[in-house]
């Protein structure tokens, strides 16, 4: 899961902790979920073995 | 009087690591002159700053009232308009002047950008705020918030470009963003407008090279702004719209030539800075 669309008023601070606390559910909820927040200049890769 | 700058970017916002000092928001200056009041010179991304530090005010509780003068309707120039949080506060009031050719045809710009396939709010009608709206005549001085103001069309696309003179009292600034004057310098109407103000903002877009390379789009370069200051006898140059590309060492550079162009030409009296996003001049 890749949060995205930042509000424009949601410091990297803020973005930090959001992406903490939904970090923090998952792990509530025990899925298997990788969770980052998008930023600027972000890269990933999928599909390499 | 005190000038706050909240967007000092040209065309379009340019944020990250290469523009933090200097910021990445697009034209947004903010004017308080002596006696109170509030003057807001264009509406680019760097209004939504602004909007938030009001809301702390009286238009956080529907009791403000400010004129807001549009240079032209190019999108880094009207794009923080939908976002100006003061506007969707009722009671709040906003005389909005502008370059358009009538009232209606200005109105029916910045309504064309609430349109639902640009913005959700769907008109001006459902922002809150009072708000009327009027065009301004070359050279016709109105008053507003204790000062006078007077406009003149500068040359920029299709349209033209609004410069502004803002007198209170013994006080002038100019406000001058995207002027493409061509070779011939600035009109003479503008350096009339120009005349012994104690501050010019001006058209900072590019290096005298690049101003060379685009000189079909209308902006100065900081060799044009040079060139205006001194033309006018200005007390100060104030650098503004930034090229979106130009990183801040590359503003920093500019502002040096700004300076060496300034005391080569018989400008030496002339004090120069560049604009920085979040940064105030008291005059």
């Amino acid at each position: 899961l890749v949060l995205f669309h930042h509000a424009p008023e949601r410091s990297d601070a803020e973005i930090d902790r959001i992406l903490a606390e939904t970090r923090a559910l998952a792990d509530h909820e025990a899925v298997e979920l990788e969770v980052a927040a998008a930023y600027e200049g972000l890269d990933v890769e999928i599909g390499k073995s | 009087m005190e000038i706050a700058f909240w967007g000092v970017r040209g065309s379009i916002p340019a944020p990250g690591p290469a523009t933090v000092r200097y910021g990445g928001n697009t034209s947004c200056v903010s004017l308080r002159p002596q006696g109170g009041g509030l003057i807001v010179l264009d509406c680019g991304t760097g209004a939504r700053n602004l909007g938030m530090a009001l809301m702390d005010g009286p238009f956080g509780q529907g009791r403000g009232e400010a004129s807001i003068l549009l240079s032209h309707a190019h999108w880094d120039h009207i794009q923080g308009f939908p976002f100006f949080v003061p506007l969707y506060q009722p009671g709040n009031k906003f005389h909005i002047y502008g370059g358009a050719q009538s009232s209606a045809m200005l109105e029916g710009i910045l309504e064309g950008q609430m349109a639902p396939q640009y913005f959700p709010v769907q008109t001006l009608k459902n922002m809150g705020a009072g708000i009327d709206i009027s065009a301004i005549e070359d050279g016709k001085s109105i008053q507003m918030a204790g000062c006078t103001v007077r406009a003149c069309t500068n040359p920029h696309g299709r349209a033209g470009a609004l410069a502004f003179r803002i007198q209170d009292g013994a006080r002038s600034i100019v406000y001058a963003s995207d002027a493409g004057y061509g070779a011939g310098g600035p009109p003479a109407a503008s350096i009339e407008l120009y005349r012994g103000a104690d501050v010019l903002i001006h058209d900072s877009t590019y290096t005298p090279d690049d101003g060379r390379r685009y000189a079909d789009r209308g902006f100065s370069s900081v060799e044009d702004a040079v060139g205006a200051a001194i033309a006018g006898g200005v007390k100060r140059l104030v650098l503004f719209h930034y090229d979106q590309d130009y990183s801040d060492a590359e503003v920093d550079a500019l502002c040096v030539r700004g300076r060496r162009l300034l005391d080569e030409r018989g400008g030496r009296d002339i004090e120069l800075s560049g604009a920085i996003e979040g940064a105030t001049l008291t005059i």
